[in-house]
């Protein structure tokens, strides 16, 4: 016994759709490996389409010879060893050629379970929603096809076929939930292969020069995201500073971090400041994870420099989630000489209305605290612009900026600011990470752009230790409060700010990108990064926690079970004929006459019991004799019209 | 060798088929059903398992979202294939007797009593190569013919019928047996012969046979009776739609056989009985009157049912 059509020859309508599913499957590969590959792939496609459509005749075995040594020598390219690439590429160039050999169904389905292999490699490479709902479609086109071949009633009726498998899928939505709850994950690979992805993205760098931060500040993509705990709030906008690295080395253009990064182990003083929150980095090339300042406890694959810099042991290729705890008033550290000299370095730039300037401020002021303030005054009361388009300053950035140009983004303020405060012998260094963030919503989380990136400032002060002063705050307080509008204007012009009162459009579409961005996070959070600890702490949310994993997989086998039990009665039920369901409908009116103490009885006939229940309820006539002539119409008559069933059946419900 | 094929045999009936009703209906019931993966089958379990490793290895968790959608849809399957088969109803009917060597056709009745769709239902007979697929609307009944090879004469005991799907991904197949009740009953094969010489003039009745019933002159229209040859039938008339009727010859050399056993001596048993069933078929083309001498006698006579009770003696014959 076997399938009856296994051998029937494939129409060329089914070969093409088969070609196409295969070039769909294959097109988000082409990203992942070289050139020739994709090359060879699309060559043996239109060469299956040109040449041997017209004939049915099998493939002479020649040329089946050399396309197959051709194949080989285009995966051997690469010249890497056996590794996932290798397989995938393998696998890709053996589906090109498998369509030179489609004839039968039998080839049809070796062909597409070949290529549902080939779908999941592509999850390999990106995780991404989008990409899910790609390879999905392409599974249900595929389910379509093979359900299409095995019922020829409405095999043309493509639209019949699409809503059949939609229902299959649909039916097997709660096994498919309870099998990716359950099933057991195990916290490290079975063997393991070199899998590289390459990534081109933009970040925040350990280098900051005038306009590098300006220049990412154009960029709307997302650097990370923030969940808060649960019993966290959410700190004011004027806290939300997201230290990245400490720069304190410059030869007054370029600003670098220092080398020496001392792990220190910080000691808490007050934990009822403490925030915890998840810290969702993108890829950004970098190993930089940018905490709220300050970080105290954090996942064990993450270091703390000695200026609270996290720092991930490897560089952030694909979207990370970490634990992460800050303090968020100040710690009281513990002099670190070595930092506070190199803090005190002014590189070879002072000109001589730089060194004017410092010492006019200087004699202004008594203490340390009021030359800050001078400095600060310094740029709130003269004509500096904040603008995203700052002009060039190639030869003296900070002499140029304070005295040419006056416009300029955060890092030149802040630059600008620690040099003179190194002038006057106070420590002073920068500090670059992102400041604010966008509140969504919808996802009750932070979004983090590109377009927060900032620079501020830290100064060393006796007894208090490292203490943060923003200068953009002197010269454009809104930044500090609203995130800016990352539309650049010409040079020079002034930084637009995201004002509150929207039209109902903007607003739409601010929301619509909120419930995008919610979606992707919460992809991310509970399907991609579904892992061992999830489930543990999914399990105990349901009352599970004193159970074993072996009891879970039963229990979920039974639940299982009952699951399909209970779609075989629905499906059983629905496939009833109109007669065999009205006589359920009928036995429902049969009891709910009784209920109102008419003595009925189920031997009696239909017109008996319309008789008795006519003269026991005569307020109801009407209804009775609606119900028993729909019945006998339905049960007798064999009319089987689905509309009467339907009043028949909200008749009775009504009754 | 004689062990196993009683193995087998006895293991058979523990095969369970389709139970007929009173009406003699046979009823898919859930019991009667078989399901088991189809190669296509165990090629989509292999897809599975091959998936959840990779899932595993690279703690990928779309991985595992895909293979477990897949692996669902395939238990899913196997409801959809199960219901498929689940509730139809058969008809199996008497075949006509055929000639050895000729297809015996078994006709089957399929209903599909639900609203649901049915879709491609394969029917054959057990190990037989001709299976037919058949789909069904809701409410739809289809009759189909099985065709059975017949070798020997006789009662044939009919293979079951053997109702199978795949639908709808042809991952797995539900099957069930239709057995056959009733008993085909197979003609012996005619062999081509020369009519003996010698041959056996019953003359008793012949004068008023002759006189009426003679063959070669048109003489008038008498109604038709069952016992009238099919070839004597004014068909002309028939289709004017003025009644049956059949054409009375006048035919003084008019011949009456009474044929035995004892007329082919030197052959076997069954080249005889063959050569007897040529001859039968002859006479009656030939609206002659013939008669059977076996064991019994079988008194000269024509028409269908005197044909069908000659070659029927034979079939039966020393069986």
């Amino acid at each position: 016994m076997s399938l009856a059509i296994e051998n029937k020859p494939l129409s060329n309508m089914q070969i093409y759709f088969l070609i196409g599913i295969l070039f769909f499957s294959v097109v988000p590969h082409f990203f992942n490996f070289p050139w020739f590959i994709s090359l060879f792939f699309v060559v043996s496609l239109i060469f299956r389409i040109t040449f041997i459509s017209t004939t049915k005749k099998p493939l002479p075995k020649w040329i089946l010879f050399i396309s197959i040594i051709l194949a080989f020598v285009t995966v051997a390219i690469p010249g890497n060893a056996i590794g996932t690439g290798f397989g995938v590429s393998l696998l890709i160039v053996m589906l090109a050629l498998k369509t030179l050999e489609l004839r039968t169904i039998r080839d049809a389905y070796v062909f597409l379970f070949l290529n549902t292999f080939l779908l999941i490699t592509l999850f390999l490479y990106n995780q991404e929603i989008y990409l899910w709902f790609y390879v999905w479609l392409i599974i249900f086109l595929i389910l379509g096809f093979i359900y299409s071949l095995n019922n020829q009633l409405k095999s043309d009726n493509i639209s019949f076929a699409g809503k059949s498998v939609l229902k299959i899928g649909l039916q097997s939505l709660p096994l498919l939930i309870i099998f990716f709850i359950v099933f057991p994950r195990l916290s490290g690979p079975l063997w393991a292969f070199k899998h590289e992805t390459r990534s081109a993205v933009t970040g925040i760098s350990d280098t900051v020069t005038p306009g590098s931060i300006s220049q990412l500040s154009q960029s709307s993509d997302i650097a990370f995201r923030v969940k808060f705990s649960d019993n966290a709030q959410l700190p004011a906008t004027q806290q939300r500073y997201w230290r990245g690295p400490v720069l304190a080395e410059t030869d007054g253009y370029v600003w670098r971090k220092d080398n020496l990064t001392i792990n220190s182990a910080p000691t808490l003083s007050n934990s009822d400041e403490i925030i915890s929150y998840q810290l969702i980095m993108e890829p950004n090339n970098q190993n930089w994870i940018f905490a709220l300042e300050h970080p105290v406890s954090f996942s064990s694959d993450l270091s703390l420099s000695s200026s609270f810099s996290l720092q991930h042991k490897e560089k952030i290729t694909k979207r990370q989630t970490f634990e992460i705890s800050s303090l968020v008033t100040n710690i009281l550290e513990e002099e670190n000489l070595y930092q506070i000299n190199q803090s005190l370095f002014v590189p070879d730039i002072v000109t001589p209305r730089l060194e004017n300037l410092v010492d006019t401020l200087n004699e202004n002021s008594q203490s340390k605290d009021a030359y800050i303030k001078q400095v600060l005054n310094f740029f709130n009361q003269n004509e500096f612009v904040y603008t995203l388009s700052p002009p060039l300053m190639e030869t003296n950035p900070i002499d140029e900026f304070l005295f040419d140009y006056r416009q300029g983004f955060c890092e030149h303020y802040a630059t600008s600011f620690v040099i003179l405060m190194r002038m006057a012998d106070i420590p002073a260094r920068l500090v670059v990470g992102y400041h604010g963030g966008e509140w969504n919503p919808t996802g009750e989380h932070l979004i983090v752009r590109q377009s927060d990136a900032h620079a501020w400032a830290e100064v060393w002060l006796d007894n208090i230790g490292w203490r943060r002063i923003d200068p953009t705050s002197a010269v454009a307080p809104e930044r500090i409060l609203t995130s800016i509008n990352n539309a650049p204007g010409s040079e020079g012009a002034p930084v637009t700010f995201t004002l509150t009162d929207q039209s109902f459009l903007t607003d739409f579409i601010q929301q619509a990108g909120w419930m995008v961005d919610t979606l992707n996070l919460n992809w991310h959070r509970w399907i991609v990064r579904f892992s061992d600890k999830k489930q543990k702490q999914l399990f105990d949310f349901a009352g599970l926690s004193g159970f074993t994993q072996y009891t879970i997989i039963i229990l979920s086998v039974f639940i299982c079970l009952i699951i399909t039990g209970l779609l075989i009665w629905f499906l059983r039920f629905k496939s009833f004929s109109s007669t065999d369901k009205s006589k359920i409908y009928w036995h429902k009116f049969l009891d709910k006459l009784i209920l109102k103490s008419v003595q009925v009885s189920a031997l009696l006939g239909p017109v008996q019991i319309s008789q008795i229940a006519r003269d026991a309820l005569p307020d109801k006539k009407s209804d009775i004799e609606n119900i028993v002539n729909l019945y006998i119409k339905i049960r007798y008559q064999k009319i089987t019209d689905k509309n009467d069933l339907d009043t028949f059946k909200q008749c009775v419900k009504r009754f | 060798m004689f062990q196993l094929t009683k193995f087998y045999s006895s293991l058979s009936r523990f095969l369970r088929t389709a139970k007929s009703d009173t009406k003699g209906q046979l009823k898919a019931s859930s019991r009667s059903i078989y399901i088991l993966p189809s190669r296509f089958g165990i090629m989509y379990a292999v897809l599975i398992i091959s998936m959840l490793v990779g899932s595993i290895n690279y703690a990928n968790n779309l991985g595992f979202l895909l293979t477990f959608f897949l692996a669902a849809t395939g238990i899913i399957a196997i409801i959809h294939t199960w219901l498929n088969v689940l509730g139809l109803e058969f008809e199996i009917h008497k075949p006509e007797p055929v000639f050895a060597g000729k297809f015996l056709k078994v006709q089957v009745i399929i209903k599909n009593p639900t609203d649901k769709i049915r879709g491609n239902i394969q029917i054959s007979l057990h190990k037989s190569s001709q299976v037919l697929l058949v789909n069904l609307l809701p409410g739809e009944s289809k009759s189909i013919y099985l065709n059975q090879q017949t070798v020997n004469r006789g009662y044939m005991t009919l293979p079951k019928v053997l109702v199978e799907s795949y639908f709808p991904l042809g991952l797995f197949c539900a099957w069930l047996y239709l057995p056959v009740y009733h008993k085909a009953l197979i003609y012996p094969k005619p062999e081509k012969c020369l009519l003996p010489a010698y041959l056996i003039h019953v003359e008793g009745d012949s004068e008023t046979a002759s006189d009426i019933n003679g063959h070669n002159d048109f003489h008038s229209h008498r109604n038709y009776q069952k016992t009238d040859a099919a070839s004597h039938i004014d068909w002309k008339v028939l289709a004017r739609g003025k009644g049956m009727y059949s054409k009375q010859f006048n035919n003084n050399i008019h011949q009456n056989f009474m044929f035995s056993l004892d007329m082919f001596d030197g052959c076997s048993l069954e080249q005889a009985i063959s050569r007897l069933s040529f001859l039968i078929i002859r006479a009656e083309k030939q609206g002659e009157f013939y008669g059977l001498l076996l064991d019994e006698e079988i008194p000269l006579s024509r028409g269908t049912q005197h044909y069908n009770q000659c070659l029927k003696a034979l079939a039966v014959y020393k069986q």
